[in-house]
């Protein structure tokens, strides 16, 4: 189990690629997660909004209210130009991570 | 992040509170889920319960996620008012360099006074307000012995009275001054010094930094010869080595054991003494109570008002007064705070130029307020604009509060700098005789007042013209041409800030008028006595060596007449009080035929002369003969009187070949001494201290216990062309009698008038240049204020001229408006002047406080300033080209 921090970086790194493709409010990136990740990852969906206020307070996503598709008021989060560079930081770091683990444990 | 900055100008998104940001978004989300899980067939109820089970604990998320969007939204607050107030510094700095004139004009004028105000003011705070160097200085107490009204040096007698009787006081001391010589490494040196009761450094507080201070052991007679040194000394001398405690150095040519070395800086009378031995107290001179040689200083108990310690003092005398009536008739005991003692009327003075410098800033401050007052009335009119633009009145007013700012800083940037240089010209220039101005150090609490005090004023007036044009009617402003639409008020105002600061003005050059005059008068003053091609050096012969009354009288003589006879010299003489000196040796005079009592006595200062002082000083004799070789110690007591000291002593009578007895007589046997001659009066302190009745007596026959007052000392004068050849005849005049005693105090007697005049000068020259700044500022100030009503008028006078008005006479009207002010502020000035010069009376001389030339010129010079600070901008007004007024 990786350390707490991981988890939240985790979390972080997650919403951002969500984000990548286009703005969205906090029930669709959740729907997103789900589904895109075959429900291996179960994400507290609470724990979600801390997360997203947390980015939009340092800046890597900013929030505007738009229409749900149902014609509702929503909150729209976007990526921010440094948010696309956190996420592509993380994503080398993920993946550094990785397989270092994976080395680690496929060695015989 | 040049995004996020721009997110940020556009103002946060959401201007609902946090809570309900909050709150619609998590209910959207739950809301969401429960429709997503209805649809697969849940009813609506079960759904709503699943998806909140689904969402975790939300009231926790909602408390986190409120606290971070507060998080937020104050750093996004933040980060707006970072960016406006780095807007309005630019635009601040843009405005202050689009003005640079106006700009200069601020910060000059008040950066000058905020920093003249500041140096004078720590100059002052170094001399008179900063605690003393030594612990409990307003418990000290300086106890004199008087007679009559005048207070003098204290017996022993009296002193171990008050040691031994006085409740009032937690410790007192006796002190004996004197020279000694020291002698370190080969040279000798003569050094000031004290001989002290054990427990003088008690009084003050303070304990040695190495070794011991004296014990009751030290003083007794016959124990072994011990000495503290200064820090000083220790320095100096001794090259601050620590091993010189416990070793022997020669004091007038005796050894005697260093066992201490006080902190640096203790100096707590002024005298400068290099060293302190203790003082023992014979029985003889205990008994002795008639002879008054010791200063006695007491530590008062804490809390005990001066009142109580007098009324005690004034008890003991009494008793005194009982128990020994020959001694003690018509005397009493006064304790004077150790302050009063040492500052006399320095603090005065100080406090007099600290008045002077507070009108300066004063002025300053006024001038500053008239030139934003005009700028503000100018700017009216674009303020209006951005208001209408959209600007809020809270924006706009911290946009000019920033503007004020960046000018306040640059005033304030000034003034340090220019305070700093001030405080080191100060002590370059200040005379060495004003104690510890030389520790003068810009203050920072100081400088902070002045700041805030100039700060203040430029807000105050910067931002008053604000206030009124965001609230004022923008239509009507903007329909008017920005013209001023409240005139008769700030009218009002500024005038009052002209009339002040001509009046203020015509007070501080009436002050420096007074002392320039004084000063002129000064040293127009013939003192009576030779002033140049003189030198005069001191020489103080060494008690171990010179103990008999006699041989010391020898050794003078022998030094005046090799001084006298060296190449190079015209006249060599020496005499106990140096020309040009302090006072002292001020003697009672029993004339022949009249009572021998005290109060008939009558007061005169000897001096002790070799035979040809009067020649050599040049003092002319007006009656009888001079000192000659039949004046010798065994032929009849002989003395020569000031023409003062004649009218005194016999008024309307001949002098010649009458007699008085003083200096050495009991009160059985009186040695009467002759008047064989007459001198001329002299100023022989300072040319501006009235001449003050005097004697002299032949060195040949200088009482025997004269030299223990002036403790064997005479000053060796010699005159000629050339300073160095004299310095040099003096030196081997008196090293051919001895080659161990130092010379010391040597110097031409026009230096020692220049040192005696130098406080006063001093005084004068900072009086002047306060004047001078308080005279420019009041020059540009009224300047400002008629440029601005010129330029506030060309519409109407441009209608005048059109009408037909000719150019002299709007030339006369601008005039006679403008000056209307000036005249007021300077018959104000003037009646102040005529006040406050009262308290500059006792450092005038040759002047009256209300000297008619000085206020004439000032206030004619004042006028004629006036009138050019006028004329200038009222020319341009009598210009002004109607047409183009018109369509302005």
């Amino acid at each position: 189990m990786p350390p707490k921090d991981r988890l939240h970086g985790t979390l972080d790194v997650l919403v951002l690629k969500t984000l990548s493709w286009g703005p969205r409010h906090g029930y669709a990136i959740a729907r997103w997660l789900e589904e895109t990740s075959g429900e291996e990852i179960s994400v507290e969906e609470g724990s979600l909004y801390p997360a997203l206020y947390r980015m939009e307070r340092r800046g890597w996503i900013e929030a505007e209210w738009g229409m749900s598709e149902l014609g509702r008021k929503a909150k729209f989060y976007s990526l921010t130009r440094e948010g696309r560079r956190q996420l592509q930081q993380e994503s080398v770091e993920w993946q550094r991570f990785t397989q270092a683990v994976l080395r680690i444990l496929v060695a015989t | 992040m040049p995004e996020r900055e721009r997110k940020h100008l556009r103002g946060p998104v959401w201007r609902e509170s946090v809570t309900d940001e909050v709150s619609a978004e998590l209910s959207f989300h739950v809301e969401m889920r429960a429709r997503e899980l209805a649809a697969r067939g849940l009813d609506l109820e079960e759904a709503r319960r699943a998806a909140l089970a689904q969402f975790g604990d939300i009231s926790d998320v909602r408390a986190e996620c409120e606290t971070i969007a507060s998080q937020r939204d104050r750093d996004m607050r933040r980060a707006t008012y970072r960016s406006e107030f780095l807007q309005d510094t630019r635009y601040a700095v843009r405005q202050i360099r689009g003005a640079p004139w106006f700009s200069l004009l601020v910060i000059g004028t008040l950066g000058l006074g905020i920093a003249s105000a500041t140096t004078i003011f720590s100059a002052v705070h170094a001399v008179v307000l900063r605690p003393h160097g030594f612990a409990n200085a307003d418990r000290v107490h300086f106890i004199s012995e008087t007679w009559k009204e005048s207070a003098g040096d204290v017996s022993p007698g009296t002193f171990i009275d008050l040691d031994e009787q006085a409740t009032q006081f937690e410790t007192i001391a006796a002190i004996d001054w004197s020279t000694f010589v020291l002698a370190a490494e080969g040279v000798p040196d003569q050094v000031v010094g004290a001989a002290v009761t054990p427990d003088y450094f008690q009084v003050f507080g303070v304990h040695p930094v190495l070794g011991r201070g004296f014990t009751t052991e030290d003083a007794q007679p016959g124990a072994p010869r011990v000495v503290i040194l200064s820090h000083a000394i220790f320095r100096e001398q001794f090259g601050g080595d620590r091993s010189v405690l416990g070793t022997d150095i020669r004091v007038d040519g005796d050894p005697a054991r260093v066992v201490g070395v006080l902190p640096a800086g203790f100096d707590p009378l002024l005298m400068g003494e290099a060293l302190w031995v203790p003082l023992a107290l014979t029985p003889e001179q205990i008994a002795a109570r008639g002879s008054h040689w010791l200063d006695v200083v007491g530590l008062a108990r804490a809390g005990v008002p001066h009142a109580t310690v007098q009324s005690e003092l004034d008890r003991l005398a009494g008793l005194m007064r009982e128990q020994h009536p020959a001694d003690h008739e018509d005397r009493g005991i006064v304790a004077q705070p150790i302050r009063e003692v040492l500052l006399g009327d320095y603090d005065r003075r100080l406090f007099l130029l600290l008045g002077a410098v507070s009108v300066v800033l004063l002025i300053a401050c006024a001038n500053v307020a008239n030139l934003l007052l005009a700028r503000g009335a100018a700017r009216e009119k674009e303020i209006a604009v951005r208001a209408a633009l959209g600007a809020g009145h809270g924006r706009i007013l911290r946009q000019l509060l920033t503007e004020n700012l960046v000018l306040s800083l640059a005033t304030v940037a000034l003034s340090i700098g220019i305070a700093l240089v001030g405080a080191r010209l100060i002590v370059t220039f200040a005379p060495a005789d004003i104690p510890r101005i030389a520790e003068t150090r810009i203050d920072p609490v100081v400088l902070a007042f002045a700041v805030i005090v100039g700060a203040l004023s430029s807000l105050v007036f910067g931002l008053a013209p604000a206030l009124r044009a965001v609230h004022t009617d923008l239509q009507g402003t903007l329909r008017s041409g920005g013209r001023d639409t409240q005139g008769g008020t700030r009218d009002w105002l500024r005038n009052s800030l002209v009339i002040g600061e001509v009046a203020l003005s015509v007070l501080l050059l009436v002050g420096a008028g007074l002392l320039i005059r004084t000063s002129v008068e000064a040293a127009r003053v013939d003192p009576g006595f030779r002033m140049d091609g003189i030198v005069s050096a001191r020489v103080t012969l060494p008690e171990q060596t010179y103990r008999d009354p006699e041989r010391v009288q020898a050794a003078f003589q022998r030094i005046a007449e090799a001084a006298a006879t060296r190449p190079g010299v015209t006249h060599g003489a020496a005499t106990s009080l140096p020309p040009l000196g302090a006072g002292g040796n001020e003697m009672f005079l029993n004339v022949e035929g009249r009572p021998a009592t005290l109060d008939a006595a009558v007061v005169g200062r000897m001096r002790i002369v070799s035979n040809g002082y009067l020649e050599a000083l040049g003092i002319p004799l007006l009656r009888g003969r001079g000192f000659d070789s039949r004046d010798v110690r065994a032929a009849d007591r002989v003395t020569i009187i000031s023409a003062d000291l004649a009218r005194r002593l016999w008024p309307g009578q001949d002098p010649l070949g009458r007699r008085f007895a003083c200096c050495e007589e009991n009160a059985t046997s009186p040695a009467w001494k002759t008047v064989i001659g007459v001198a001329a009066a002299v100023r022989s302190q300072s040319p501006t201290i009235e001449p003050y009745p005097e004697f002299y007596l032949p060195l040949a026959q200088a009482p025997d216990g004269s030299w223990n007052w002036i403790q064997r000392s005479m000053s060796i004068v010699a005159t000629g062309a050339q300073t160095d050849a004299l310095v040099a005849a003096i030196r081997d005049a008196v090293h051919s009698v001895d080659g161990s005693v130092p010379v010391y105090g040597i110097g031409t007697v026009r230096d020692a008038l220049r040192n005696a005049t130098a406080a006063a000068r001093f005084n004068m020259l900072l009086l002047s240049i306060l004047g001078a700044l308080g005279l420019v500022l009041a020059a540009t100030g009224i300047y400002g204020v008629v440029s601005y009503f010129v330029n506030l008028r060309r519409k109407e006078i441009g209608v005048r001229m059109a009408l037909g008005a000719s150019t002299r006479s709007v030339l006369a009207l601008t005039t006679r408006q403008a000056m209307g002010p000036v005249v007021i502020g300077l018959v104000l000035g003037a009646l102040a002047a005529l006040a406050a010069t009262r308290l500059l009376a006792a450092s005038l001389f040759g002047v009256t406080p209300t000297d008619p030339l000085t206020f004439g010129i000032t206030l004619a010079g004042l006028l004629l300033v006036a009138l050019g600070a006028i004329l200038l901008p009222a020319r341009r007004a009598s210009r002004v080209d109607p047409t183009e007024a018109l369509q302005a």
